[in-house]
């Protein structure tokens, strides 16, 4: 929730200054390039920003809006270098020590203290599960259970053991998998840092409105990047905290109703082991869609040139920063099992929605049909019908066809999706219609071949009887057959 | 710990004791102290040991008085059988327990 409002606080931002932009890029387009003035004084030589005020000074405006507009570049140039530039650069320091890797507990003899602490509190447990099982053995009657968890309690308790003894050794070198994994994909500082420049010089140097692609990337970034951070704190706290609380979990795990605890510390081991890999690959991707977007978009980079110069690199970061901030969320809610609070937004009550919209037609045809296959016998030779098969003509399975009733009447939006939905509603109860006759044929065939043996038997049993009560004889065939 | 237990299991503790100075059960003489566990090993501790040997003596007792009753035979056969069979299970847990505590690379 924090976050959520922290973007819209930032988008709202970002509308203000787009407002602040309007008025600036008809000037553009009205004064022709006139002579260059370099209002880059107001920047550090050294920083990055200044490299791209001279390269946007190249393409001046002349007069007083020119004039403005350059001064405007140098205030954003300044503004630049102490905020989205200065957080960047430190951003990418971070993230190029250790930020994205995992503790390795080497040389980390106050974590291992903490885990050693907690096993030589709880490893006693394991003695109290032997002597339990042990006096079951010795007072076990003919109760089958107690007798098997003798033979099944012994090698558990010794597996749990083993995994409170070994357990640093596991958790060491899952950091140290994850470490080798980040090293191999992660860009490194200097490449986040020279993409950050590439984006504000497209930024910058495009002072067009339909350019705000690249302010809200700016935005983003440096959104997405403190939350990067902040998450890969927590991420650290976790895998700590998990590795301490791993022989608790691993303890109580002995006690049978608590076994899923157990599994759910080692998937939230693996998740708190996988958001780094996972980020130093989506940030290396992110860093090579800004400087070399031709790598990866090919001929698509300049598709969206009628919308801003660098359009699709803007996109593709934004889009690689949506993955890596829903990267950890995803996750822990596998890990852990839970869908996190205040993320069911549209986009899953639309789910919801087409579930239903499918679902429950879908499943109603295929009960129809079931249920027609069930009553064959009453029903006679007539072929079943599905609910919603004939839907469209006469409207008697309506509700089956347009899923649930409040979609009816959503408007021209709703219309399209109700087609889709029609169809596949049609191809749905074809297909158990086609399943249905067939179903149905075989249904009078072993009817046919059943007759014929019925028929056979009566024959035999009348000549065994000599001519026993057809009704007595034909029952019990029957159900023999049935079953 | 020692005098929660029942005198029963301390006469044996004491008797192993003696007769094994050297190398005698943990799970007679409960070396080591588990913490906050501790008590609750010391209980179970002792009726493991106490169910076991009065186990062990009521299979013998009912031996005595079987005479040619198989039934019976067979009764005090499978009391000390099970009895046995607890005992044996304890003292297995308890030294892989140990050797693990004394190997662990912590």
């Amino acid at each position: 929730m924090p976050a959520q409002s922290a973007s819209r606080r930032s988008i709202l931002a970002l509308l203000a200054f787009a407002f602040v932009l309007l008025p600036v890029t008809p000037a553009i387009a009205q004064n022709p390039p006139g002579e260059t003035q370099n209002l880059g004084e107001s920047t550090a030589p050294a920083s990055p920003p200044a490299a791209s005020q001279a390269e946007l000074s190249r393409g001046e405006v002349g007069g007083i809006s020119g004039l403005l507009l350059d001064g405007f570049k140098g205030i954003m140039g300044f503004i630049w270098d102490w905020t989205f530039g200065w957080a960047l650069e430190s951003m990418g320091e971070a993230f190029e020590t250790d930020l994205l890797s995992l503790p390795t507990l080497d040389g980390r003899g106050d974590l291992l203290g903490y885990y050693r602490g907690a096993v030589e509190t709880l490893r006693p447990a394991i003695l109290v599960g032997i002597l339990v099982l042990g006096i079951l053995m010795m007072v076990r009657s003919d109760n089958y259970d107690l007798a098997y968890a003798g033979f099944e309690g012994l090698p558990r308790l010794m597996g749990i053991a083993i995994a409170l003894a070994f357990l640093p050794q596991f958790m060491g070198e899952l950091s140290r998998i994850t470490a080798g994994i980040t090293d191999a994909f992660f860009p490194g500082g200097s490449s986040i840092n020279a993409a950050g420049q590439e984006l504000f010089k497209a930024a910058a140097g495009n002072m067009a409105a339909t350019n705000f692609l690249n302010l809200i990337l700016l935005v983003g970034a440096v959104w997405v990047g403190g939350l990067l951070v902040i998450v890969s704190l927590l991420n650290k706290i976790l895998y700590a905290v998990l590795f301490v609380s791993g022989a608790f979990a691993l303890t109580a795990s002995i006690v049978p109703s608590m076994q899923s605890l157990a599994g759910s510390w080692f998937r939230g081991v693996l998740a708190s082991a996988a958001i780094p890999a996972l980020w130093s690959v989506e940030l290396g991707i992110g860093s090579l869609a800004v400087t070399s977007p031709n790598s990866l978009f090919g001929g698509m980079t300049d598709a969206l040139g009628f919308v801003s110069e660098s359009a699709v690199t803007s996109l593709g970061a934004i889009i690689t920063m949506w993955i890596m901030y829903k990267t950890p969320f995803k996750c822990i809610e596998w890990a852990f099992n839970v869908q996190l609070p205040g993320r069911r937004g549209l986009v899953g009550l639309a789910r919801t929605g087409a579930a239903l919209a499918i679902a429950v037609p879908a499943k109603t045809a295929i009960a129809t049909a079931t249920k027609n296959l069930m009553n064959r016998s009453a029903g006679g030779g007539a072929i079943p019908t599905p609910a919603g098969q004939g839907s469209s003509r006469d409207g008697s399975g309506r509700p089956a066809t347009n899923g649930l009733p409040g979609k009816e009447g959503a408007g021209k939006a709703g219309s399209a999706s109700r087609t889709k939905q029609t169809r596949i509603q049609a191809q749905r109860s074809r297909a158990a219609a086609n399943i249905s006759k067939a179903h149905f044929k075989y249904a009078r065939q072993r009817d046919r071949e059943q007759e014929g043996k019925e028929k056979f038997m009566q024959g035999r049993s009348r000549r065994e009887v000599g001519g026993g009560g057809l009704g007595k004889n034909r029952s019990p065939q029957r159900s023999d057959k049935g079953q | 710990m020692i005098e929660n237990a029942p005198s029963a299991v301390l006469l044996v503790a004491a008797l192993l004791e003696h007769a094994l100075p050297a190398q005698a059960l943990a799970f007679v003489a409960q070396q080591g102290d588990y913490g906050f566990f501790g008590p609750i090993i010391s209980a179970l501790r002792g009726i493991g040991l106490a169910a076991s040997g009065v186990g062990l003596t009521i299979a013998i007792l009912i031996k005595g008085v079987a005479a040619t009753n198989g039934d019976r035979h067979a009764l005090a056969a499978r009391v000390a059988q099970n009895a046995f069979a607890g005992l044996f299970l304890v003292l297995l847990g308890w030294f892989i327990y140990d050797r693990l505590v004394e190997w662990t690379p912590l």
